[in-house]
């Protein structure tokens, strides 16, 4: 089950006048390592998503 | 799997009885799924860590505790820090009011408690049967009375004792075998001593399906969809554990239901004993002045001022409990308080809180320099969530929100109103309900090829709970430059993935899209950037920009996200 988070915003049209810039070159910042508190259904989907469904969003869901 | 709602998680019929069990220092207290905390045969809902031995019988929990004032070196009390810990280990000749620790008189090394217990006496021997033995009279010899014996009890003993008498509450309460139990653990806590926890578990015969850092069980109950339906899933929350002799703090990052720590202080100098130290002094000096009969507490010299002092120290438990649930004032009443005298007295909130004061002080000075050191500002944190016993306290969630400089609508259980009553944002429950719904998520992995692995992330410092988390805040801009700034980067910005959010990760937001008859088309462009918090201030008349920006970023990193609450 995906949670929807609904937000009060209503976004602007695309000017005429925009032009894309130009492609960009820079990655990503580096993610930190960090330690999940091991708790929760959610830390246990966590878990599946990531040792048993390759990370894969898709399969997990199936 | 959905988060499960408190107090909903079902455990089928087939499926084993599991609970949580809070085993703090002071106070613990149990969960099950649908009992979300569970009285003991006394009624209590926080069980008091003592045990206590007078004549033939053995207390426990709170009427151990009110052994304390005659028969206080038979009480043993503060045995869950004393866990694991060598004899070497533990501080000596600190002054007492309770069962004293002892070497153990054949283990090396080993703490114990020594009390006396009365024994009943021996059965008489079976009169003899051999032949050659002289015949001895055949009337039974009478039996004497029980002796008065010492006992040895090991740290360990007393705690699988403990955690005995919890589980037999919680089976009498449920009616069915418990069959495990999720049980806390505070942060500090050695492998020696989760190991020491672990054994007296299944001495007391109860599976320890995981021994959870507290912080773990506080997310388990905060991040169900009881909790609030009004947090945000995406949060940072500060979590504030003040008991009776320590206080921790930690701040946790929270994203959709994972959490982990950002950055954590503990200190064993703050904690509701000082702030019980000043209410027995005020009573004291009132009783004195009301009835010109001296009495000296906090410290207390002569025994009968320290027998005034232990009752004090009981009495007051019911005084704080009354200031947490009602706005007004609250009384302290105790028959015999000092020769033969009864004494009443009653402190009002705002005396109640001048008292408590340096506690409350305290706390906000430790919020500070953590935040401070993790670098945080106080406006990113979106909640405040309490947990132990003193945190109970309106004043110090008041005194904390002003003094730590958090942004006035901060949501803590106070602001949002599920303190009182027993309510989801109950501190002393939080923890023994983390544990419950953790236990039973422990107790629906199936039994599968997988279900080795999983359990393994439960065992203390598995590497599977090792992930990658974002460093920085990755959404969506809406160009729309004719309304935007000198440089062009106007438009709308939406933040997707926030920093500090475990990998992988996946967001799904919903807004409207403004489309005119001019303009039929909406583009976004994806960025990364760093958060800063513009600080306005209005006098003098101009607009400061305060950024904590740092100097050579990345091209397309800019400040785009204003967090202007
Ligand atoms: N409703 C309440 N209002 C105010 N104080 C309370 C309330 N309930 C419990 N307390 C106090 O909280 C303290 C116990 O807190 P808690 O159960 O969190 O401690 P603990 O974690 O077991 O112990 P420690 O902090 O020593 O490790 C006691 O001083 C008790 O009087
Ligand atoms: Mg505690």
């Amino acid at each position: 089950m995906v949670s929807v988070l609904t937000l009060p915003v209503t976004v602007p049209p695309l000017l005429p006048s925009y032009s894309s810039p130009s492609t960009s070159t820079s990655t990503l910042s580096q993610p930190k390592p960090r330690t999940l508190l091991p708790a929760g259904p959610a830390h246990l989907k966590h878990l599946r998503l990531l040792h048993h469904h390759d990370s894969s969003f898709d399969r997990h869901d199936e | 799997m959905a988060a499960i709602p408190n107090g909903s998680v079902q455990t089928a019929p087939s499926t084993p009885s599991v609970v949580g069990i809070n085993f703090g220092n002071t106070y613990a207290s149990i969960a099950e799924g649908l009992a979300e905390c569970i009285a003991n045969e006394d009624g209590e809902r926080q069980i008091a860590c003592a045990v206590s031995f007078r004549g033939e019988e053995m207390y426990i929990g709170n009427q151990a505790k009110h052994q304390l004032v005659k028969n206080s070196k038979n009480t043993i009390i503060g045995f869950r820090n004393l866990l694991g810990k060598k004899f070497s280990e533990i501080p000596q000749n600190l002054p007492s009011t309770s069962a004293p620790v002892v070497q153990h008189p054949s283990i090396a090394d080993e703490p114990a408690y020594k009390v006396e217990v009365l024994q009943a006496s021996p059965s008489p021997l079976p009169p003899s049967t051999a032949t050659n033995t002289p015949a001895a009279s055949i009337a039974p010899t009478p039996r004497s009375e029980p002796m008065l014996v010492e006992r040895i009890l090991t740290v360990s003993e007393v705690t699988t004792i403990f955690i005995k008498s919890l589980v037999q509450s919680a089976e009498d309460f449920l009616g069915t075998k418990v069959q495990g139990a999720v049980i806390t653990v505070p942060s500090w806590f050695t492998d020696s001593q989760k190991a020491a926890l672990e054994s007296c578990g299944a001495e007391a015969g109860v599976k320890v399906l995981q021994l959870l850092d507290e912080r773990a069980a506080s997310i388990a109950t905060t991040t169900t969809e009881a909790w609030s339906s009004k947090l945000r899933r995406d949060r940072t929350q500060l979590l504030v554990d003040l008991g009776a002799s320590s206080l921790s703090l930690t701040l946790l990052s929270i994203r959709e239901g994972l959490g982990y720590v950002l950055a954590s202080s503990s200190s064993t100098d703050v904690g509701a004993d000082q702030l019980d130290d000043a209410l027995i002094r005020f009573f004291a000096a009132d009783f004195t002045k009301k009835t010109k009969t001296p009495l000296k507490v906090a410290p207390a010299t002569q025994l009968v001022d320290q027998r005034a002092e232990a009752k004090l120290r009981l009495a007051v438990e019911h005084t704080k409990r009354t200031i947490s649930a009602s706005p007004g004032a609250a009384t302290c009443s105790i028959e015999s308080l000092k020769e033969g005298l009864d004494y009443t007295g009653t402190v009002n909130r705002l005396r109640f809180d001048m008292l408590a004061e340096p506690v409350y002080t305290a706390v906000s000075s430790a919020a500070l320099d953590l935040l401070k050191s993790a670098e945080i500002d106080a406006y990113d944190v979106d909640e405040i969530v309490y947990v132990g016993g003193t945190s109970c306290l309106p004043g110090l969630d008041e005194h904390l929100c002003v003094a730590g400089g958090f942004s006035e609508d901060i949501d803590t259980p106070f602001s949002l109103g599920t303190v009182v009553g027993g309510g989801v944002g109950d501190p002393t429950t939080i923890l023994a309900r983390g544990c419950a719904i953790q236990a039973a998520v422990v107790a629906s992995i199936p039994e599968d090829e997988d279900h080795d692995l999983l359990k393994s992330a439960y065992q203390g410092n598995s590497e599977l709970n090792q992930i990658s988390a974002t460093s920085r805040t990755i959404g969506l801009l809406f160009p729309n430059a004719s309304e935007g700034d000198a440089d062009g980067l106007g438009g709308t910005w939406i933040p997707i993935i926030i920093k500090e959010t475990p990998l992988p990760a996946r967001r799904t937001v919903q807004f409207d899209v403004g489309l005119t008859t001019e303009s039929k088309k909406v583009a976004c462009e994806v960025w990364e950037v760093t958060e800063a918090i513009r600080i306005e201030k209005t006098k003098p008349p101009k607009v400061e920009y305060s950024d904590n920006e740092d100097a050579d970023e990345d091209e397309e990193d800019e400040e785009i996200e204003v967090k202007h609450k």
